[in-house]
This record gives structure tokens, C-alpha cells and sequence, in this order.
């Protein structure tokens, strides 16, 4: 029996014992993008919450052979010829999907949010990416700095961020990062794209997820976009610039209050192209604003990042 | 740095510090490249901005102020 038989035969009698579940994904690559591991991840319909079972080469089959057991009652766990698996251990995990809304203890308190544009990474880690005024409170990461989703669970702590500043200086992103809790780390079939820089133009389309919208599709109108934006109390209206200008199609706006964080990705290719942090009302329409992919990805340091479709 | 990047950049210096500018962009209109210059409801008469930078034209609208998009 080859490897995805054996996982294919596993994910169908979990499916068997467990009715409840709906939807099982097969194979893949967890870890910090080259740490090989077969899996069988299984979403359950009541909360949307998910559980992983991941097969490694290191110890017994005990904990998989008390899950199957009752299905395969007549094969001896030993007859099978599986060569990779001497670990099995499950793992509940619970990742953040892309678009949820998300904020800075201090911001959700407030009845405020934001999103979560999606995970982030390079070979030494792996962060939840949104903005600095949705995930470090504009400059003002007090308390634990606790990063809730809306139900007030914690998924995440901040971890840094680029701060925002005042006039007459100009800023070129509005961006923070977050440590996501362990369980809260991206699921194992999550598929990494390296960065590349996206060569944004006018007339690209793209495509966001965010928790106000949901998922909208929008034309490149700037590449080369100064905006004045109000941030509110205490940092008043700051200055960006090298922006990217986004409107909707169709009449509908891109982005409205709540999008924030949204990461933004070029239809045609998938990459990724900026960050929403903005929006405002023109002659035009809604426009959203964004912060550039190439700006923000390599101040950080970060060389991969996830898709919301993928 | 573009001939276009260089004009947003020469009016962002020379207008940004203008309270009734609110923002200036590149955009295409008619299908040819233009600078759009953002401003108030009450300014767009009262300031007089050129009509064109290095053979772009510029095209002023009126807009609100832009919000950061948390709610």
C-alpha cells in the first residue's frame, strides 16, 4: 500500500466513525515549508473547528490503531506496509481563516476590529499579518498586547510593527505582525507561495477577503498614490504615500470599515500585491487604499505568504 | 524613478501641504495616463492648480477624507 492509499483508507474510516465530519483534505506539507509530514485533516460542521492528525516517521502506530480499530478489526496494524510510520499523535488545531475579524485587545474592547489578512513567514517562523492601527492599537500596544478574535478568544500576541507617524513625514505602511497561540498556527495542507515582487499595474485586477466584505474583486487604479488618511484620535490624519488606489467592480466597493488588514492578491497570478488599511469616497466611487506587498514584505523580512483560496 | 512617479511626487511636494488637498494619484482616464489631484468640496475653485506636469494631465476631483478602514 502505497502512502496516499494509506492515507486515503484513514481519512475514509474517520470519516466512517465519525459522521459529524464533512470535509477531509489529503496529504500535504506542514511545518516551516520543508518539513515533510503525511496528514489527515478533518473539518467538523458545528464550530468550524479543526482537527489534524499527522504521521511521522519517529515512534508506533497506538494512538491511530485506538482510532481505526473499531474499522479495521480484522487487519493487524502491523500487516500494513506503511514505512514512513512510526509516529502518529493527534493535534487540535484551530487556524484563523484568512478575512476573520480580528483586533488588538484594546481595539476589540473598544467593539472595534479589524482582519486577518492571513499568515506570513520565513524558514525561522511563521505571524498573522494585519494592520498596525487594527492589531497594535495605533502605536499604542498596551496591556498584554492580547490579539482576540470575536468571540474574545486569544489567537495570537503581538510581535512587532511598524510605527505609524505624524506629518510632515510620510508613511509607506501601516502593517504589524502577530505570534499566533500554537494552536492557532496554519493548517498543515496550507500551501506556501514564496514571494516574488508582483510588478503591480494599473488595470490588475485583485482580489481580497475581509471580515466587513467578505470577498470582493477590485481594478488597480494608482500605483503611485499619496493619500492623507484620518486615523481619528490621538494620531489625527497622517500621510501615506506609494500607495496603491483600488476600486470595486461593478459599482460595489472594494473595501468598507472592518477590511482593514485584508491582504490583497492580483487575480491573474495569485501574488501578492498589498495590504488594505484604507478607504474613502471620490467623485469615482469608493476607493480602498493599500499598502505595497513590495514594501511591507521586505521590511519585515518575510519571503512566503498563504492565499485565502488556497 | 518614472516620469509619472516623479510628477506625483513634484505636486505631493509642492500641494500636500495644503489642507484642502487630500490626496494625488496616478490614474488612467479616457485611456491615457493623468494625475488626479483629491480635494475638499470647498477648495477645487478656490485653488489653481496647472493642467498638466511633463505632458500628463492633471484632473482635480473632489473627495472626502480618507479613514483607516478598522471599524
Amino acid at each position: 500500500m502505497d502512502v496516499q492509499s494509506f492515507i486515503n483508507g484513514v481519512a475514509q474510516k474517520i470519516f466512517n466513525l465519525n459522521q459529524s465530519i464533512f470535509e477531509i483534505h489529503l496529504g500535504g506539507i506542514r511545518g516551516n515549508f520543508d518539513e515533510p509530514a503525511y496528514w489527515v485533516h478533518c473539518i467538523f460542521p458545528e464550530n468550524a473547528d479543526k482537527i489534524t492528525l499527522l504521521c511521522h516517521e519517529e515512534s508506533d502506530l497506538k494512538s491511530l490503531q485506538q482510532i481505526l480499530s473499531k474499522s479495521y478489526p480484522n487487519i493487524p496494524i502491523k500487516n500494513w506496509s506503511i514505512e514512513y510510520s512510526e509516529e502518529i499523535w493527534a493535534t487540535q488545531m484551530f487556524p484563523i481563516s484568512a478575512g476573520s475579524p480580528i483586533g488588538h485587545i484594546n481595539l476589540i474592547q473598544r467593539s472595534g476590529l479589524g482582519t486577518f489578512g492571513g499568515y506570513v513567514g520565513h524558514q525561522e517562523g511563521i505571524w498573522g499579518i494585519s494592520n498596525n492601527h487594527v492589531i497594535a492599537d495605533n502605536n499604542n500596544p498596551t496591556r498584554e498586547n492580547d490579539i482576540l478574535n470575536i468571540n474574545q478568544q486569544l489567537i495570537g500576541n503581538l510581535s512587532s510593527f511598524q510605527s505609524l507617524v505624524m506629518p510632515p513625514i510620510f508613511n509607506q505602511m501601516d502593517v504589524a505582525l502577530f505570534k499566533p497561540e500554537p494552536s492557532r498556527m496554519p493548517p498543515p495542507h496550507q500551501n506556501w507561495h514564496l514571494y516574488v515582487a508582483s510588478d503591480v499595474r494599473t488595470g490588475d485586477r485583485v482580489v481580497k477577503v475581509g471580515a466587513r466584505t467578505g470577498q470582493t474583486e477590485g481594478i488597480i487604479t494608482s500605483v503611485y498614490a499619496a493619500e492623507k488618511v484620518n486615523y481619528g484620535h490621538p494620531l489625527g490624519i497622517l500621510q501615506f504615500n506609494n500607495c496603491l488606489v483600488i476600486q470595486g467592480v461593478n459599482g460595489s466597493p472594494f473595501s468598507l470599515p472592518g477590511d482593514s488588514g485584508s491582504l490583497v492578491y492580483r487575480k491573474s497570478d495569485q501574488k501578492l500585491v498589498g495590504i488594505v488599511f484604507a478607504g474613502g469616497n471620490s467623485n469615482r466611487g469608493t476607493l480602498s487604499f493599500a499598502n505595497k506587498s513590495d514594501v511591507f514584505l521586505p521590511h519585515f523580512g518575510l519571503t512566503h505568504y498563504t492565499h485565502f483560496l488556497f | 524613478m518614472t516620469v509619472l512617479e516623479d510628477s506625483v511626487h513634484t505636486l505631493v511636494e509642492k500641494y500636500f501641504n495644503n489642507p484642502h488637498v487630500l490626496g494625488i494619484h496616478d490614474a488612467w482616464k479616457n485611456g491615457e495616463i493623468c494625475i488626479i489631484i483629491q480635494t475638499d468640496t470647498h477648495s477645487n475653485k478656490t485653488i489653481i492648480f496647472p493642467k498638466e506636469i511633463n505632458g500628463i494631465p492633471i484632473i482635480v476631483e473632489e473627495a472626502s477624507l480618507a479613514e483607516a478602514q478598522s471599524e
